[in-house]
């Protein structure tokens, strides 16, 4: 047993120095031209503009969903796109806001709707990269359930930075990097680029509807008019497809937002759009159809 | 809780630490232990089923007592005949009663009549039909006085319910595997290190070869409308090495782990891509259950003795059988019946035992004769595994139809080729390592005297699990 727990330990620790040493090793080419990368863009705004501000909070769809200029022109306010990959959970996407959240400003958000199911909230792989390898210690406001996915991808994402080739040599995409955003935080690449043809619709959400995550919004709402800025909750923008296979779960989620305490400013069904206008997933749209939600957003702030 | 997940991973080292440390003077405990654990481990699944193992378990460990202390040839097979009913019954219910039922209704319409019987609302459990038949094999051994009967209830559930082979196998033998858990387990280096290196290597062939297989096998086989040719018999190749890397992958996870408490589980895959004809397939692919089948099945029918009649019916009822043990479905069966048609030649020149040693034996390179049996059973069984793969009869001919309409013999074009060119070398590198471990129990256990080559190969196949997973994907044979 001796020379077992000894072999074990020097085969544990030996790829331990691997995590180790991959640790310190600088971000990759790769994600150096990272979307994640703009994450710190944005906080920079953040920090930079002052308020009063609209601030949009989603997944990517928020990040191509909306025309920030448009809304800018609109309401003569500072925009800043804070959409992000979903998979940084909403958790995150809150989380990261709210420390610079000024009195007076407007606070969109809208998450993607399998955010509310699961442990989707508490995010995934995006996350721990950008953790562990592009903004390390500026957050810390970690539950255990991710750090579990941090702890989880931890492995991949370091031993990535040495024995995955694709790190290094790479095709810079137009689309998924860190060039590919405008001033405001909006995804742009992708304007004026065809879109994808028959983008697959994703299947029914998985899993059970998170009650945590309303409350976790409900948390969020009541800090944001704590310190004088409002909150409202809008809809991203779904491919209709999508929503077929998802209705079920969508309503649950609606039904539960209707008597929770926050400001509810969208109808879901007006966000549901035809195919035709989504770019290359069923969250992410086309120049068309970023200009038809924001002018929904628009009528819904007005008419709220 | 799935084998390669990081649950399981702390749920085995708990459980190897409590077990070795603790509990390694006292056997009985260690089956206690055992027992809770694998409930807990099954409970993770759906811990209403847990009733139906514990009921399976307490039918056979008393009708087991009572063979034991009866001579009345009557009253046992009365006995044998509730326990059969009893597991076999549950093993219907939950698994077949809807085939039947949807065919009855199919049946009755085709002649006109609509009876439209209601089907069933049941949830298929877990690994059902893997300890179904592991309890059944104890109550034939006690029966046919091969084994006593177990006096321990502890120790008889726990082997019942052993976690390491509960959902998918390997259908352990009770003359085999029930004797472990009554006598004390001592920790051996040599068992345990070659368990680790087992686990590794299932874990390779699960996570990096049957997970990125997936991907492609699920391409073309749900989207078979949108393909011809050449990328469909790709799309079969891939199907053929998920299963292998899914199913073997999952045996060596098992039997890796047993090692390491103590237990000695049978091989459950031997090379069996590398086989000269469909008799030594199956003489390497999932032996548990083809022993299974031949020592409760195939000999009380009489084997391959008797006429010519009696040989063909043996083979195909035990083919038949073996297909619909699968799944409650057509595809099933017309795979089984497909490889009954393979097997038949040969039993009936009497050459289904001509290869019964691993090819090329103390050799590194096949002969030509060789090669040209690996290939042609590798391609009829990549031919059944269509059968199987596909939703319903209907999709495997169209998918057949599809192969040979078109394109055959062009490079296929699809979404992701580069990413299934880098599958493709994961599955060379599968076979490469097989071959050259091929005369071992598994592909790992002898690689190199030297240390330091032993340890590169287990970093980088650790270093290709962690940076090739081909995404979460439960084990296909669960759901049998």
């Amino acid at each position: 047993m001796k020379l077992f727990q000894k072999n074990f330990l020097i085969f544990i620790f030996i790829l331990s120095m691997i995590f180790l040493f991959a640790y310190f090793l600088p971000p990759t080419p790769k994600t150096n031209q990272s979307p994640l990368q703009v994450i710190i863009d944005k906080n920079n705004l953040l920090e930079k503009i002052n308020s009063p501000r609209l601030i949009l909070v989603g997944g990517s769809s928020a990040s191509f969903g909306f025309n920030s200029e448009l809304l800018k022109k609109f309401y003569k306010l500072d925009v800043i796109n804070m959409g992000m990959h979903a998979k940084f959970g909403l958790k995150f996407h809150l989380d990261n806001v709210i420390r610079f959240i000024e009195e007076g400003d407007i606070v969109i958000v809208a998450p993607e709707y399998d955010q509310f199911f699961d442990k989707f909230a508490f995010g995934g792989e995006p996350l721990a990269k950008y953790l562990l390898d592009i903004d390390r210690f500026s957050y810390t406001d970690l539950n255990a359930d991710q750090i579990f996915i941090v702890i989880k991808s931890m492995p991949k994402i370091l031993l990535s930075k040495i024995f995955n080739p694709s790190e290094y040599f790479f095709k810079k995409s137009k689309v998924y990097s860190k060039d590919s955003y405008n001033y405001y935080g909006d995804a742009t690449g992708h304007v004026n680029l065809k879109r994808k043809k028959n983008i697959a619709p994703y299947g029914p959400i998985k899993g059970k509807l998170n009650y945590d995550v309303f409350l976790m919004l409900e948390k969020f709402n009541n800090t944001i008019k704590d310190k004088g800025a409002e909150c409202f909750i809008s809809f991203p923008a779904l491919q209709k497809s999508t929503f077929i296979n998802q209705e079920d779960q969508i309503k649950q989620v609606i039904s539960k937002l209707d008597i929770s305490n926050l400001s509810i400013i969208s109808n879901y069904e007006e966000y549901i759009f035809n195919d035709s206008l989504f770019y290359d997933t069923p969250y992410h749209l086309t120049s068309e159809g970023i200009k038809m939600r924001t002018h929904l957003l628009i009528n819904d702030l007005v008419n709220n | 809780m799935l084998f390669n997940s990081i649950d399981f991973g702390f749920f085995f080292i708990f459980v190897f630490t409590i077990y070795w440390l603790i509990l390694r003077n006292n056997f009985r405990f260690q089956n206690l232990f055992l027992l809770l654990s694998s409930y807990y481990f099954y409970a993770t699944w759906d811990w209403r089923f847990l009733s139906l193992i514990i009921l399976s378990t307490i039918v056979d460990f008393t009708i087991g007592l009572k063979l034991d202390s009866s001579t009345s040839k009557l009253y046992r097979k009365i006995l044998l005949g509730i326990s059969l009913t009893v597991n076999l019954g549950i093993l219907i219910l939950f698994k077949y009663l809807n085939f039947f039922i949807d065919n009855l209704n199919g049946l009755f319409l085709f002649f006109g009549n609509e009876i439209n019987i209601q089907t069933l609302a049941v949830i298929l459990p877990v690994g059902i039909s893997f300890y179904t038949f592991q309890t059944l094999s104890y109550t034939f051994d006690v029966y046919n006085k091969k084994l006593a009967s177990n006096k321990d209830f502890i120790s008889f559930s726990a082997y019942v319910a052993f976690f390491p082979q509960l959902v998918a196998g390997p259908i352990e033998r009770a003359s085999n595997f029930l004797p472990q858990f009554n006598t004390k387990r001592k920790f051996i280096y040599s068992e345990a290190s070659q368990g680790i290196r087992q686990i590794l290597w299932g874990l390779f062939k699960k996570v990096v070869v049957a997970d990125n297989c997936a991907i492609y096998a699920d391409l073309f086989f749900n989207q078979t409308n949108d393909y011809y040719g050449s990328a469909l018999v790709l799309g079969a190749l891939f199907f053929t090495f998920q299963i292998y890397g899914d199913f073997s992958g999952y045996s060596d996870i098992a039997i890796g782990s047993a090692k390491l408490l103590g237990f000695n589980l049978m091989t459950n895959f031997l090379y069996p891509y590398f086989s000269r004809d469909i008799a030594e397939f199956w003489r390497r692919w999932h032996i548990s259950l083809s022993t299974w089948f031949r020592d409760y099945l195939y000999i009380p029918l009489g084997g391959s003795k008797g006429g010519i009649f009696f040989k063909i019916r043996n083979t195909f009822i035990i083919f038949l059988v073996s297909g619909f043990w699968h799944g409650a479905n057509w595809t099933f069966i017309f795979w089984g019946l497909l490889n009954a048609i393979y097997f038949l030649p040969l039993l009936l020149r009497s050459k289904n035992r001509q290869n019964i040693d691993i090819v090329a034996k103390g050799r590194h390179i096949p002969s030509i004769k060789e090669l040209y049996g690996i290939f042609s059973t590798f391609i009829l069984t990549m031919f059944a595994w269509i059968f199987f793969r596909s939703e319903n009869l209907s999709h495997a001919f169209n998918f057949i139809y599809r192969i040979f309409a078109k394109d055959l013999f062009t490079i296929p074009s699809f979404k992701g080729d580069i990413n299934a060119f880098i599958t493709l070398l994961f599955i060379l590198m599968l076979i490469i390592m097989e071959w050259i471990g091929r005369e071992n129990n598994f592909a790992l256990s002898k690689i190199s005297e030297k240390k330091y080559i032993r340890y590169a190969v287990y970093y980088m196949i650790l270093i290709l699990i962690i940076l090739y997973p081909g995404g979460k994907q439960d084990f296909i044979y669960f759901q049998f």
